[in-house]
């Protein structure tokens, strides 16, 4: 990523550090409305996973600019996704649903804070499933 | 093969056909996996990371590659698969045919054996029909690489119609997959311009970028400044991309070679004009071989290499007599077809001066015109240079010193820009020496930073015009250009109020000089406060400069969105400021024009830290403050290091930011239109250190200067600094000069300095909305909690708690900064300017006799105020006072009033 992409997705994270919840809200809805079989993979009850989302994607941002530590960051996300056995293919098509759940609720969205979050998505979903290969 | 370093390199972007491989092995209606794609797409790579995973999940693997040599013994290249001991030759093949069967049999013990394949083209028929034998037994799976342009193997096709055969195609990466490798390998964030460069050499090829990035790295180019890998320079083209291409391309007839090397130098040409001097069949072999491609231009059919690294690598190794012949033999030819289009003269010029390395005059003099139409300046400085190598020319020397300039070469600019004038003589009228005088105008003001100087060359061409007896509209035209630009130095220099009074009434008529009137007009409205003019204005020019059917005028277009940027921010509309300079930053980026790209992401910087984004400013300013030294920009990284000083000063980082302000006196200073920005990068740091009088002096005296001068908006700006550091003076005189501001931000500016004077929560409230209608928060929530603690100090808790509550609100959309007035550092807004300079001094462990000798004041009047400041905050003495303040242990870190963010 450059860092005019980090600033931007770093600033959009800023703007929806209130409402985080209610992005994982929106983002797995429309998950589990597009792939229903995956309903069965989360709780019954949703908002312990919701906060957890949030508090991941806010962890995940901050530590986009130093490597270590985001490479620490996203192998622990990796770990718990593995146990779910998530394809590179469900990383794919996750990607668009989750930067629309962003747009959604970040006041100040444009073409390139979605281009930002895009290329973010990219390199955490690339991260979290090179440090699952063995 | 190829150079090699340190650098680790992931598989990335494969991960979906990793795992569509790895499901196919399993699947026994699967018997080959058949990878297709061109050279360095990284099939092999894919493969063996397929065996990997296959081997983990237990199956037994093997490994072959064939080669054009092992093809001439028949199965050499599947020894792997031979029994030990066996050779491949022997008086019945069937026997050794057999064996290896019973082999891989043993060897899979009931499931299959995966077999890697690579290049299966160039597989000799025993071994192709001895694989297909094993995989229709059922004994193994077969994983194929093959290079696109070769031809399949029978037996793969017959499997492939049997449907046995899973197919992926292996194709380049996409932009985002560069992006996320460039960043892993490199372990850190890459600059935009780097990215950039990577992506158009590479286009995605997994194997060029490789071998881009390890030779950049090798030869020092990419490199990591603060955080950031920087790219210097061009990308060179290593003896490993050299060998790549060249196995790619592949051996090719003394025809096709010729075409080749032609579209290397000359790219793109036309179908039709090739066809004429090549036969179609070669056309056709080299499309089909994936060497060139043929791309459809606005109706017409044109013909370039398949990959932008092709061309770089075979110019680069061409030898100069050929490259000459193939040079002039495509001038010829275009000259005869009349040279009619457009870009055609510009191209021929270009070739000439490639071929030999010269042309005439006028060719080179009208292709660097039509090169700079483009803002191609690279291009522009070769024409205009060969130009002035066959005689002086005034149009040449204007466009080498525009070309000059741009690409950030000042000092030889104005050497060249003081040669042409020299030649032009008494010729002072004619447009090429107006535009000289106006090019060595910008050269001497914004490069060489010598103001001065660039004025009075200006009113001294502009007066010699006058006095040159040309005939009126000449006359008028010619000073209407140099009066404009004058008008727009004088902008920058500080002095709006005179540049109004020297701009023409009316802008020149000629469209590539309007925007020099446009840009003055935009600022000198600006900053004496007019800011709808001059976002009007500045649009307007950024509409029409940006016009494809308008020539190039004589300033990048990104800098029209500079002023429009800032001038909306004074509206109260922020976002939309940030958005107009990003957007400049991004389209100067585009088009190479990088001094003009600082100064823009300079703006970006600057409108996050008003917003009260501190660490996004700051690394922001850091990215900037490396870019434009290793540009050479001094002034930009100058301003992007005071940045720096003043982020990280709000953020609490005393030393930090002290240690930037010593970079930034290393540098050169910028012109006077920043000098406002520079003082309150200073006042902050003196703020930092507890030093509240400095710090409102500073911007004070700078304040009142700049309304002397008319710079109204400049002087609001700092004497609101130093209302928020609590100097009544200032409070009173900052009505008189905003009045010349009516913007929103204007008025939230004169509400401050009213609540000031008042103390009253009513008008502390006002001023509150005022700022945040300019979405200034992080100044909303400050004066709202003031209100808050002066409502609780007159005995209303209800409305004291309301004010707090929307404190609190605009203050948690400005994270990471402080709030004066909310949490600890309660009660320190009651304090006045003298109580809090001792109060700070006293908290950082400073004796009554200390901070007496310190300020000048009896041991007895600083015990005094020290009373009244435990009785305001709450507290029982000193050893209270640090937390009270809301400083850090130890004492470092600032004191709360210093971290109402500037204009925030």
């Amino acid at each position: 990523m450059n860092p005019h992409e980090i600033d931007l997705v770093t600033a959009s994270a800023q703007r929806l550090a209130p409402v985080l919840p209610d992005v994982a809200h929106t983002f797995y809805s429309r998950l589990f409305a597009l792939y229903p079989d995956l309903r069965d993979a989360f709780p019954a009850q949703m908002e312990a996973q919701e906060k957890k989302f949030g508090d991941s994607v806010a962890a995940i941002v901050a530590a986009i600019p130093d490597f270590p530590a985001f490479a620490e960051t996203s192998e622990r996300l990796a770990r718990v996704h593995v146990a779910h056995r998530v394809t590179a293919s469900q990383y794919a098509a996750l990607g668009p649903v989750l930067v629309d759940a962003l747009a959604a609720h970040d006041p100040a969205w444009d073409a390139a804070t979605r281009d930002a979050w895009a290329q973010a998505y990219d390199l955490l979903a690339e991260s979290m499933q090179l440090s699952a290969r063995p | 093969m190829g150079t090699t370093t340190s650098l680790d390199w992931p598989l990335v972007g494969r991960g979906s056909d990793l795992e569509r491989v790895v499901a196919a092995l399993a699947d026994p209606a699967v018997a080959v996996v058949h990878l297709a794609g061109d050279a360095g797409t990284g099939k092999t790579r894919l493969a063996q990371e397929c065996l990997r995973s296959a081997e983990l999940d237990g199956y037994p693997t093997v490994s072959v590659a064939a080669t054009d040599s092992a093809a001439a013994v028949p199965l050499s290249a599947l020894s792997p698969l031979l029994p030990d001991g066996a050779g491949p030759s022997g008086p019945d093949p069937s026997v050794v045919l057999d064996a290896v069967v019973e082999h891989v049999r043993d060897l899979g013990d009931g499931a299959r054996v995966v077999i890697h394949v690579d290049d299966v083209d160039a597989l000799d028929a025993v071994s192709c029909d001895l694989l297909s034998r094993l995989w229709r037994e059922g004994l193994a799976v077969i994983i194929a690489t093959q290079r696109t342009g070769t031809p399949t193997p029978g037996v793969l096709v017959a499997e492939h119609r049997r449907g046995g055969v899973l197919r992926l195609e292996i194709g380049d990466l996409p932009r985002q997959s560069v992006g996320t490798l460039l960043h892993r390998v490199l372990r850190g964030p890459v600059a935009a311009e780097a990215e950039h460069a990577l992506w158009t050499a590479s286009r995605g090829n997994p194997l060029y970028l490789r071998e881009l990035v390890t030779g950049a790295v090798l030869a020092g180019r990419l490199d990591e400044t603060d955080g950031v890998w920087v790219l210097s320079g061009a990308l060179d083209v290593t003896g490993g991309l050299e060998s790549l291409v060249a196995e790619r391309i592949g051996v090719l007839d003394a025809q096709a070679r010729t075409l080749v090397e032609l579209l290397a130098l000359c790219q793109p040409l036309g179908a039709d004009e090739l066809a004429e001097h090549t036969p179609l069949d070669v056309l056709e072999q080299l499309e089909a071989a994936g060497v060139i491609r043929v791309v459809v231009d606005r109706r017409r059919q044109q013909v370039q290499l398949a990959h932008p690294v092709y061309a770089q690598v075979l110019t680069s190794s061409l030898p100069r007599l050929k490259s000459r012949r193939l040079l002039l033999d495509q001038v010829a030819r275009t000259e005869a077809h009349g040279a009619r289009r457009r870009d055609d003269v510009l191209r021929v010029a270009a070739w000439r001066l490639d071929a030999t390395g010269t042309a005439d005059a006028e060719t080179l003099v009208t292709g660097a015109e039509l090169a700079r139409a483009s803002h191609d300046y690279p291009q522009v400085e070769r024409l205009a240079r060969a130009a002035l190598l066959l005689e002086p020319d005034a149009r040449a020397s204007a466009l080498l010193g525009e070309a000059l300039y741009e690409q950030g070469l000042f000092d030889e600019a104005d050497a060249v820009l003081s040669e042409g004038a020299a030649a032009a003589g008494d010729d002072v009228a004619s447009p090429a020496s107006v535009r000289i005088a106006l090019a060595h105008g910008i050269v001497r003001f914004f490069g060489l930073g010598r103001p001065d100087v660039a004025l009075a060359g200006l009113a001294a061409a502009s007066e010699a015009i006058a006095a040159s007896g040309e005939p009126d509209d000449v006359v008028v035209q010619g000073r209407a250009v140099l009066d404009s630009m004058r008008a727009l130095l004088l902008t920058q220099g500080g002095r709006s109020a005179e540049a109004l009074a020297v701009l023409p009434a009316e802008a020149p008529a000629d469209p590539a000089m309007r925007a020099v009137h446009h840009r003055a007009h935009a600022w000198a409205a600006h900053r004496t406060g007019d800011a709808e003019t001059a976002v009007r204005v500045a649009l307007a020019a950024w509409q029409e400069g940006t016009d494809e059917d308008q020539p190039a005028g004589l300033l990048h277009p990104s800098g029209d969105l500079m002023v429009a940027a800032l001038a909306s921010l004074e509206l109260g509309r922020p976002g939309e400021a940030r958005s107009l300079a990003a957007q400049g930053r991004d389209v100067a980026i585009a088009q190479g024009v990088l001094f003009q790209a600082a100064w823009l992401a300079w703006v970006v910087a600057e409108i996050d830290l008003l917003g009260g984004f501190a660490e996004d400013a700051s690394s922001a300013f850091r990215e900037l403050a490396a870019t434009a030294g290793r540009h050479g920009f001094g002034q930009v990284e100058r301003l992007a290091v005071l940045g720096m000083a003043e982020s990280t000063s709000l953020l609490g980082d005393a030393a930090a930011a002290h240690e930037w302000l010593g970079r930034a006196a290393a540098l050169p200073a910028p012109a006077p239109a920043f000098a406002p920005m520079e003082t309150v990068s200073r006042a902050w740091v003196a703020s930092v250190d507890g030093d509240l009088r400095t710090a409102a002096s500073l911007v004070v005296e700078h304040g009142r200067e700049l309304a002397a001068r008319g710079e109204y908006r400049e002087a609001a700006m700092l004497l609101d600094e130093a209302v928020m550091w609590g100097d009544a003076e200032a409070a009173a005189e900052l009505p008189d000069v905003v009045a010349h501001v009516p913007t929103p931000l204007g008025n939230a500016r004169r509400l401050r300095s009213q609540a000031l004077l008042s103390g009253s929560a009513a008008d502390l409230l006002a001023a509150a909305e005022g700022f945040a209608a300019c979405a200034f928060v992080h100044s909303a929530a400050t004066l709202a909690a003031q209100a808050a603690q002066v409502l609780r100090a007159e005995g209303d808790p209800r409305a004291a708690a309301a004010a707090e509550a929307r404190a609190r609100a605009w203050a948690d959309q400005s994270p990471g900064m402080q709030v004066e007035g909310l949490g600890s550092a309660a009660g320190a807004a009651l304090l006045t300017p003298r109580e809090r300079e001792i109060a700070s001094l006293a908290a950082r462990g400073r004796s009554s006799k200390e901070v007496a000798a310190d300020l000048v004041l009896s041991v007895r009047t600083v015990d005094n105020h020290l009373a009244n400041v435990y009785a305001k905050l709450g507290i029982a003495g000193r050893a209270q006072l640090a937390a009270a303040l809301g400083l850090s242990e130890g004492g470092s870190g600032s004191v709360p009033a210093a971290r109402s963010g500037r204009g925030r």
